[in-house]
């Protein structure tokens, strides 16, 4: 695995809540893990968490190609800086506004190990045509530029650094249709290109299907199901995912919603007893009878190739 | 034949300071009858949700609108001032913006923001304002809306405020709804419960909704009629059940090509729009969309189409106009 991490718990500074809770997944190299999720799922605190930038509680262990760089623990966060960089979904606000583009990108240059600052600056060329932007555009402010490009460039600052792997935060959200194809293309390409294995979270479930080879679904700061893209839209066995599949509007709509969810999910500090899932679950003790076992007791994942963390998954 | 709710022809934006103005909805007719659901649909900078916001006579002062005629519900708006805006509009169109915090005052109860349409515009008390705001909160599934009401805007999350903002909409009967990408930042499952309750005001109240969106899928899902804006121009009109079978014009194929769907291929790259829309203070020659059209002719970079119709819908293309021509005379030939 080129990212593994297992038992993660992460809560934020000066807080009580851990707001994901013993999680556990693996990422094979060149490979590429959804997470999807309502926000306040946990979804981007997992991210976060795998990074660093949270506090991880118990036995969390986090792994990049077998060396471990938990987060806290023997001095591994130069490492983890430089095998593993972030692109978040506003580009705008991680790149200096009053420092060229060009400039930028040399500036994560001079991460990786052994480069000069002169080295660093001849990598800016190569870097922006590998996301497919034009040398002169080095020169320019990042006002300059449109939403698309922008993001073309957070992700040349981003491999500029030589990284295994990238978590991709919402990098579509704020771009518009067509642009959002040519970018998930790109990334696509690159993964091809430099064998990169991506962490890739995002609210918009196509989107994730078409990017990532495998999708974990969470909801309550845990993994609530974990399969093949096409095999979990295909046949989603925990209602949560079939309620998130349902909500996603399409062109080509034909039956009526059969899973709309009501009411929203309750912070980190509420959380429901037993599946945290209950109160809002379409075929839950709420709505069914001799479902009270989704009350008392917590669900685990289960299950080799579709694990699922239900007491009564779907057919 | 009933008289539209809302009816604009060739409203035109600009724009800028005098002498270097620069117009960003180029002549569009929009016309919503009583009951109708509408959506319009397309990307950033292509004049949405000027036109919406134009239509509803919220445009800044800076901006510029001229119209050959402005009618809600038969009451000509084109010669108005504001006071007679206000009276011909005031709790008969109700809008709903991509993000309530920028609507909502944040240091007033909610209770008493609802309260003003009422107070202002039916002679409503205090108290029977208030109750109104409880039922209304209530219809839009706000959970103790009688504690709610006292609450302030932050302590709502984004799906109630958008919900609250209906509410509000709906303190008096509107004849039309205006929602502009009003679940753009929410969460799916929270898009499909706010768009059920639209769907659900305009069959019991008969609301006529006008709704912006860049999401074609969503706009598909709830509208009768669909509008496709590119560069400050309608491109395209047709029923929202013909988008995937029928739509004519290419940016419209473009656009819905380009949204990954649950079946596509996920060994192929996904068809990109190439280019960018042009920039609205350069003149365009021929039809906007012709630099980036995978069907452009040497007459589009010259002539700009005009919406032409064609069965039930209309089209602004002139390779698409002549395809269909063509197709009409061959069945009439055989």
């Amino acid at each position: 695995m080129m990212l593994a991490v297992e038992h993660l718990t992460a809560r934020y500074p000066g807080t009580e809540v851990d707001v994901v809770s013993d999680v556990s997944f693996g990422v094979p190299v060149g490979g590429t893990l959804g997470l999807v999720g309502e926000s306040g799922s946990g979804k981007s605190t997992l991210a976060r968490a795998v990074v660093g930038l949270l506090e991880l509680r118990g036995p969390s262990r986090v792994e990049v190609d077998g060396m471990d760089v938990t987060p806290g623990g023997p001095a591994e966060r130069k490492h983890l800086r430089r095998r593993v960089q972030m692109v978040f979904q506003d580009p705008a606000a991680s790149l200096h506004p009053r420092m060229r583009v060009g400039a930028a990108i040399a500036e994560a240059a001079g991460v990786a190990p052994g480069r000069s600052r002169a080295d660093a600056a001849q990598q800016v060329p190569r870097l922006l045509d590998l996301v497919g932007l034009s040398k002169g555009l080095g020169e320019r402010y990042p006002f300059e530029l449109s939403g698309g490009q922008r993001q073309r460039v957070a992700i040349a600052r981003a491999l500029a650094a030589e990284p295994r792997i990238l978590l991709l935060d919402e990098v579509t959200a704020s771009l518009d249709v067509s642009v959002q194809a040519t970018v998930l293309n790109l990334l696509k390409d690159l993964q091809t290109e430099l064998g990169l294995t991506y962490l890739a979270i995002s609210h918009d479930l196509a989107v994730m299907r078409y990017l990532c080879d495998e999708i974990a679904v969470m909801e309550s700061g845990t993994i609530k199901e974990r399969a093949a893209g096409d095999v979990l839209f295909e046949s989603p066995r925990h209602p949560y995912t079939a309620a998130l599949m349902d909500a996603v509007p399409r062109l080509d709509r034909t039956e009526e919603r059969s899973f709309l969810l009501v009411g929203e999910p309750r912070d980190a500090a509420h959380r429901a007893r037993g599946c945290s899932f209950h109160p809002r679950c379409p075929v839950g003790p709420e709505v069914r009878e001799g479902r009270s076992r989704c009350v008392d007791e917590v669900p685990e994942l289960l299950g080799d190739s579709h694990p699922v963390a239900c007491h009564f998954p779907l057919a | 034949m009933t008289e539209p709710v809302l009816e604009v022809r060739d409203l035109r934006v600009a724009f800028g300071p005098p002498g270097r103005e620069v117009e960003v909805v180029h002549g569009v007719d929009l016309c919503i009858d009583a009951g109708e659901i509408v959506g319009m649909v397309g990307e950033s900078g292509s004049g949405k949700s000027v036109t919406a916001t134009a239509a509803s006579a919220l445009l800044p002062g800076a901006a510029r609108m001229s119209t050959a005629a402005w009618r809600f519900e038969g009451t000509d708006l084109a010669s108005a001032d504001r006071r007679q805006l206000g009276d011909a509009l005031g709790g008969k169109l109700a809008v709903v913006f991509q993000d309530p915090m920028s609507s909502l005052n944040p240091a007033r109860r909610v209770g008493a923001q609802m309260s003003d349409v009422v107070r202002v515009h039916g002679g409503r008390s205090r108290r029977e304002a208030l109750a109104d705001a409880v039922d209304r909160l209530r219809r839009v599934r706000i959970a103790s809306p009688e504690r709610r009401v006292h609450e302030h805007p932050h302590q709502f999350s984004g799906g109630m405020r958008q919900r609250a903002m209906i509410a509000m909409g709906l303190m008096a009967t509107p004849s039309l709804l205006v929602a502009d990408e009003p679940t753009t930042a929410l969460d799916v499952t929270v898009q499909a419960e706010i768009m059920e309750l639209i769907r659900e005001l305009n069959e019991t109240m008969g609301t006529a909704v006008l709704l912006v969106s860049h999401n074609i899928a969503l706009i598909a899902e709830v509208c009768s009629r669909v509008l496709v804006m590119y560069a400050g121009r309608i491109v395209e009109e047709l029923p929202a059940s013909e988008l995937t079978s029928a739509a004519r014009h290419p940016y419209t194929r473009a656009l819905m090509d380009a949204v990954p769907r649950f079946d596509t291929s996920r060994s192929e790259p996904l068809a990109t729009i190439p280019g960018a829309p042009p920039d609205p203070a350069e003149p365009v020659a021929g039809c906007p969309f012709a630099p980036r059209c995978p069907w452009v002719e040497d007459r589009c970079r010259v002539v700009e189409p005009q919406l032409v119709r064609i069965g039930s819908g209309s089209v602004a293309c002139h390779v698409a106009v002549d395809a269909h021509e063509a197709a009409e005379k061959e069945a009439v030939d055989r």
